[in-house]
């Protein structure tokens, strides 16, 4: 599904990502751990086309085509989403409206029909159910005035009305309380299948007891220096980076 | 400075004179006494006018709403100014011809009217409404001549009355400036939601005072500039009375080497205590050239008082654009729902669905017409 070979990528003349691989097969759930700067934001975003970054270096295959060469708007048609670390909000347009866009782009790409607003109406409440959002939040503008943790859901929910083949969550559970992070966590669960692949970006090895992952990797100053099992995320847990730093410096 | 091409010997030449001296030297918007006392009627004075000029005016109001001779009010309004007038006869829906020479219109009741003011002269039109206690009054006005026009509106509002106007103007006349005078009595509401689409000049003059308690004034307007379009908003909320509330949103969306100028002053006099103030200038400049001037002003002479004011200057946000790209929106889609959602916030304002839908297609067609080029 998603090929990274050897990446280097940078933004505004600093080398932020630096030699980066990583394969991620249909249905599996790979967790990003690393400490705070070392690239996983910078990942996501190369992943998605963010104008800002330059990739210098290395190739990304995603289902079989170079997804360097593609637009970030194709990527997410071609089934790539990422749930951000920071949601962006946008006053005057309309969450409902916003989502429908986003959903019939999808349809018009794969040459459906659009789906109108009474229809879309019917099949977001459902998907409201999900992660157990109140309806108010469609009237709004997109993520306007919106907490931390309904952001972040706002994003599940988005997720789940474009079911992408590959979802790249960064930091999902971070402002989440506790019922939030079981809310959003199981949400994220159902919307496992046997094909879809998520990539999980988090600090905290308790996102993991939610979502297990199939493989996690140690991400530091722009690379993978250590993947394992579940028992990783604990293991970092415990010691921390340091060990992972110094020997990633000694390579 | 651009020169205007008009006929300067006109009284319209004159007005237009006068307007951009105004906007040149900001004249109305200095506290001053001098000008606060200034009679209005030197922007209404018909005793200059001397051409004529017909244009339909559609009357859409209800029933209960005239529009009728202005010496038939009691004060002698029209006397005082020698207006020569024709009566709006007819049924709501009919749409009446003025041949407009000295003449003026004189809005009472309650209900919806909607003027049409499609002139094919230049033009002058003092409009007066008056709103009886207790009453509502809608007015939409549109002006779709291809000639200057300027027209003067002033609202009496009574206790507890309640005044919406509604103006969009999306003509290509060269100027085209309206001026309002506002009085507001204790309690009322009065509401202005502008839409200026205009390719020539365009400048609202709007002030209000508020000379009664617990007085609401509500002023929202969106300029679309293009070309070498100018837009000038000048206004003035006096806040005279204790407990009064003033609204003020003025957005601006340009591109290619038009102005836009918002000045606007806020006024509180010693007794207004509890007034409850904002003033926001928001500018999206899409274009190197473009320029936007912003200069919100606050004058308080009252210590429990609420008045907050400010001005953001913008270009589309990347990161916006990038966001809805992520959800597979193309750059150009992405660029016309973030300008619409801009746009959106003043145009929502609009009462009268006819005139939102004929906003709404102006809004879309310059959002258009800036992706094409
Ligand atoms: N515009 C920029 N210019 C220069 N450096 C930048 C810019 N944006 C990000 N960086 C740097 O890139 C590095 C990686 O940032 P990134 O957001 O990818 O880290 P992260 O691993 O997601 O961290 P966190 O765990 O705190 O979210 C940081 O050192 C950051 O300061
Ligand atoms: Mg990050």
């Amino acid at each position: 599904m998603l090929q990274i070979n050897n990446l280097i990528a940078q933004i505004e003349d600093q080398t932020i990502i630096n030699g980066l691989s990583l394969t991620i097969n249909p249905g599996e759930v790979h967790a990003i751990m690393g400490p705070n700067g070392s690239g996983k934001s910078t990942l996501s975003k190369v992943l998605t086309g963010h104008p800002h970054y330059t990739v210098n270096g290395g190739s990304i295959q995603y289902d079989g085509q170079d997804l360097l060469e593609m637009d970030p708007e194709e990527r997410a048609i071609a089934g790539i989403f990422l749930a951000f670390q920071y949601p962006v909000e946008i006053p005057g347009v309309n969450n409902e409206s916003f989502i429908r866009m986003a959903y019939n782009a999808k349809r018009k790409a794969r040459g459906e029909s659009e789906v109108d607003a009474f229809d879309f109406a019917q099949l977001i409440s459902e998907k409201l159910k999900l992660v157990e959002m109140d309806e108010e939040f469609l009237s709004r503008s997109v993520n306007q005035g919106f907490s931390g943790g309904e952001k972040k859901r706002n994003e599940i929910l988005q997720m789940a009305v474009l079911e992408p083949k590959l979802a790249i969550l960064d930091e999902i559970d971070s402002g989440l309380d506790i019922d939030a992070l079981r809310i959003v966590a199981e949400a994220v669960n159902k919307l496992r299948t046997p094909d879809r692949s998520f990539a999980v970006i988090t600090h905290y090895q308790r996102l993991l007891t939610y979502i297990v992952p199939d493989v996690v990797h140690i991400m530091v100053e722009g690379r993978i220096v250590r993947s394992g099992g579940r028992e990783l995320a604990l293991e970092v847990e415990e010691r921390g980076y340091d060990w992972l730093t110094v020997a990633a410096s000694a390579e | 400075m651009t020169v205007m091409t008009m006929n300067s010997t006109s009284t319209l030449g004159k007005i237009a004179e006068l307007a951009r001296a105004q906007v040149e030297t900001g004249a109305l918007a200095q506290p001053s006494e001098e000008w606060r006392y200034t009679d209005s009627s030197i922007w209404v004075n018909p005793s200059e006018s001397s051409e004529s000029s017909e244009f339909p005016v559609q009357w859409t109001g209800t029933e209960s709403i005239t529009v009728r001779r202005a010496s038939e009010i009691s004060d002698d309004f029209g006397d005082q100014f020698g207006w020569n007038v024709t009566e709006l006869a007819g049924n709501p829906g009919a749409v009446t011809t003025l041949a407009f020479a000295n003449d003026a219109l004189i809005v009472t009741g309650h209900g919806r009217v909607y003027l049409a003011v499609a002139a094919t002269a230049p033009t002058h039109i003092p409009v007066v409404i008056r709103v009886a206690e207790g009453d509502r009054l809608e007015v939409s006005l549109v002006s779709t001549g291809a000639v200057a026009g300027h027209t003067c509106i002033s609202v009496h509002l009574a206790a507890n009355a309640e005044c919406v106007i509604n103006e969009v103007q999306t003509n290509s006349a060269p100027l085209v400036s309206s001026t309002y005078l506002v009085v507001q009595a204790s309690k009322s509401h009065f509401q202005w939601a502008g839409v200026d689409g205009l390719t020539g000049v365009g400048i609202r003059t709007i002030r209000v005072r508020q000379i009664g308690d617990e007085a609401k004034t509500v002023l929202t307007a969106l300029n679309l500039g293009a070309k070498k379009s100018e837009n000038y908003i000048h206004t003035h909320v006096e806040h005279l009375a204790p407990g009064g509330e003033s609204r003020q949103l003025v957005k601006s969306v340009l591109t290619g080497q038009s102005v836009s100028e918002f000045k606007g002053l806020v006024y509180v006099a010693p007794r207004a205590q509890k007034t409850d103030s904002s003033q926001s200038n928001q500018n999206m400049i899409l274009s190197e050239q473009a320029r936007a001037l912003s200069r919100p002003q606050l004058s308080i002479f009252a210590d429990d008082v609420k008045c907050a004011h400010g001005a953001t200057m913008s270009q589309l946000d990347a990161d916006q654009i990038y966001y809805l790209q992520t959800r597979g929106v193309n750059p150009a889609d992405a660029k016309a729902v973030l300008m619409t959602g801009f746009a959106d916030e003043a145009v929502d304002q609009l009462s009268m669905d006819s005139l939102t839908a004929i906003a709404r297609e102006t809004v879309r067609q310059f959002f258009e017409s800036i992706s094409e080029s």
